[in-house]
């Protein structure tokens, strides 16, 4: 008995030392900073394609994995054939959200997965020479204005901190589920923000530099006890 | 950091590569196919086109052709296309002109640099017309020739008869085959139009008169002139709503005709017109040809005479040529056993002698026809003479290989 007591107590000492970690539920959905960036690629084709100018800026903000992502930009198109003069200008956003998959990477590299719901504003103007071996030639303009769009997004990417508060990343899009509003003209071309109306779905890839702005220091783990 | 800039790239690169480069769109879609049907049964019709001329362009399309459709270019840069068309009667020949004005929404689109713009047709429509029936298959005009969007239909043509021509043969199959007769023209005792002028055809399509109870057609042929007057009701009836009351014929019979043989197949019209009078021609079975050959090997090759007349006692006149002959086709004499044949080849004139044994027969109830069989060839001096066949047969055979001396 004695010997069974000292066993006892040999294993509560030894239980005793196991380490219990501290609990780490506590707060970990309050944000913990904000990141802002811009399409690095947008800025780039700018520069060196004479028909495309635009300019996007990104935003995040995390909870705990999850992630409110907006997207505001700009595009104009202008392409001149020897048929005539189009040109393309407006606005859009995204609003969405993203879900982290490296929760346990140190630097809060974030690999993710996310939806994205976009809207646009456009205006076009085509002015063509029609040249018709039935009908002869004829000169034509036309025009959209205001034209809404909407669309949605299935998306995906990384982003990495390179170096203390400057981040990398970049993000591909699966846009479908273009509707936009009457136009009874002309048919829209081209979606700021979406790309060509041709096609049922589209594919679009952003290049972005962000800054990431904490307000509130990422919590650590608590000690073994 | 060096590692993940350099990744970055890699990555960036990859993206730019993989950026979707759109294609050019093909054409405008501003093609309405037309199909001509026939509204009795739906089936395909086959219209005598003279013109077809569109508002707006000074083109003119589709002249003088037989079609069973055609394409219509819309004007893509105007809400409506107004077409005319120019036909003419099958029968008749007159002409006569319906119109169609086409409604459509025209959108103009943008394509890329390289293509320009196009323009989409859509919600296509005919908002007037004065054919019999018309129906809009699709609102969507085609970018390219091939298809229908609009059926055009006719009402049924309820007064032509159809007349067939057919050749016995020496056999037991009653219809015979179909036999394609030289018609010069065919007259109807109504109008003056002449019918299937020129024409080789093995059954003809004639209108009866709507306004009288009989007709009398008279047909000329390579082989001599014909008639037949034909006597039937015509009844108004209502067919198809949308058409109307029209005449109805029936109870078709042949008053008077002076071919060999003819039947009534069927003594009521319909469109399409079916067979309703058939003339039959007896087999020939007293046809020899004869095939000049050079030598009197298997697969000679074979010769051409320059043979200037045969003629022969039962020969009503001689068979006269202007150009050498490698074989003749002659009638044997089915009143005797032998048959003589004077060739005048160059100038010099060279009997022919041939015997045979000859019998009876009926075919087809009405065909009393001489059986020629057992022919043989007696007269050695006209060349080396080879019987192929013995016994006369229809469609011809060669009966005779003659090497000319």
């Amino acid at each position: 008995m004695a010997l069974a007591s000292a066993v006892v107590a040999q294993q509560d000492s030894v239980s005793s030392k196991k380490p219990v970690r501290a609990d780490t539920v506590t707060g970990k959905f309050i944000p913990t900073g904000i990141r802002i960036g811009t399409d690095a690629l947008a800025l780039g084709i700018s520069q060196f394609n004479k028909t495309f100018s635009g300019w996007e800026m990104n935003a995040d903000v995390d909870f705990y994995r999850y992630y409110l992502a907006v997207d505001v930009g700009a595009w104009q198109r202008t392409y001149a054939p020897d048929s005539g003069h189009y040109e393309n200008s407006g606005t859009y956003f995204r609003v969405g959200a993203d879900v982290n998959f490296l929760l346990k990477d140190p630097d809060r590299n974030v690999l993710f997965f996310g939806l994205r719901y976009g809207r646009s504003v456009f205006s076009e103007d085509l002015d063509v020479i029609v040249v018709d071996p039935v009908y002869g030639n004829a000169s034509r303009q036309y025009n959209n204005d205001n034209v809404h769009a909407r669309w949605f997004e299935l998306t995906g990417g990384l982003k990495v901190k390179v170096w203390n508060w400057l981040w990398m990343g970049y993000t591909g899009r699966f846009k479908f589920a273009l509707s936009t509003s009457d136009t009874p003209e002309m048919l829209p071309h081209d979606v700021p923000g979406y790309g060509r109306t041709d096609k049922e779905s589209y594919w679009g890839f952003n290049y972005q530099i962000f800054v990431r702005i904490p307000f509130k220091k990422l919590p650590e783990a608590a000690p073994l006890r | 950091m060096l590692k993940k800039v350099a990744w970055f790239l890699i990555l960036l690169t990859t993206g730019v590569a993989c950026l979707d480069e759109p294609d050019c769109f093909s054409l405008n879609n501003n093609l309405v196919g037309i199909s001509f049907r026939k509204m009795y049964d739906g089936a395909q019709d086959t219209v005598a086109l003279v013109s077809v001329t569109i508002a707006g362009t000074d083109s003119v399309f589709y002249e003088y052709q037989l079609r069973n459709g055609l394409d219509v270019p819309l004007n893509y840069l105007a809400p409506q296309t107004d077409a005319t068309l120019q036909f003419a009667n099958l029968i008749t020949g007159e002409t006569f002109t319906r119109t169609l004005q086409f409604t459509y929404d025209a959108k103009a689109q943008f394509v890329s640099e390289d293509c320009g713009e196009r323009f989409v047709l859509s919600n296509l429509d005919v908002a007037q017309h004065d054919f019999d029936s018309l129906r809009v298959l699709s609102g969507t005009p085609a970018r390219l020739s091939g298809g229908s969007q609009v059926y055009v239909y006719r009402c049924p043509i309820t007064n032509l008869v159809k007349f067939n021509f057919r050749q016995w043969y020496a056999d037991t199959v009653s219809n015979g085959k179909a036999l394609d007769v030289n018609i010069s023209g065919i007259n109807a005792d109504y109008t003056p139009f002449l019918f299937n002028e020129m024409d080789t055809a093995s059954s003809v399509k004639l209108p009866l008169n709507p306004a009288a109870n009989t007709t009398r057609f008279d047909l000329s042929f390579d082989t001599g002139d014909k008639f037949i007057t034909l006597g039937y009701s015509v009844t108004p009836a209502t067919i198809l709503t949308v058409c109307g009351e029209q005449n109805v014929y029936s109870d078709l019979e042949v008053i008077d005709h002076d071919f060999e043989i003819m039947k009534v197949n069927r003594d009521s019209l319909r469109d399409p017109a079916i067979t309703n009078v058939s003339f039959y021609r007896c087999p020939e079975t007293h046809l020899m040809k004869v095939q000049f050959k050079r030598t009197t090997a298997t697969n000679a090759a074979n010769d051409t005479l320059n043979i200037t007349s045969i003629n022969a006692a039962h020969f009503g006149a001689p068979l006269t040529f202007t150009t050498p002959q490698t074989a003749v086709t002659l009638p044997l004499d089915t009143l005797n056993d032998t048959s003589s044949f004077d060739f005048t080849i160059e100038g010099v004139t060279t009997t022919l002698t041939v015997t045979y044994t000859r019998a009876s027969r009926t075919f087809h109830e009405v065909c009393n026809q001489t059986i020629i069989t057992g022919l043989a060839a007696t007269t050695p001096a006209f060349g080396t003479i080879t019987v192929t066949n013995e016994d006369i047969k229809f469609p011809i055979v060669t009966n005779l290989h003659i090497v000319k001396n």
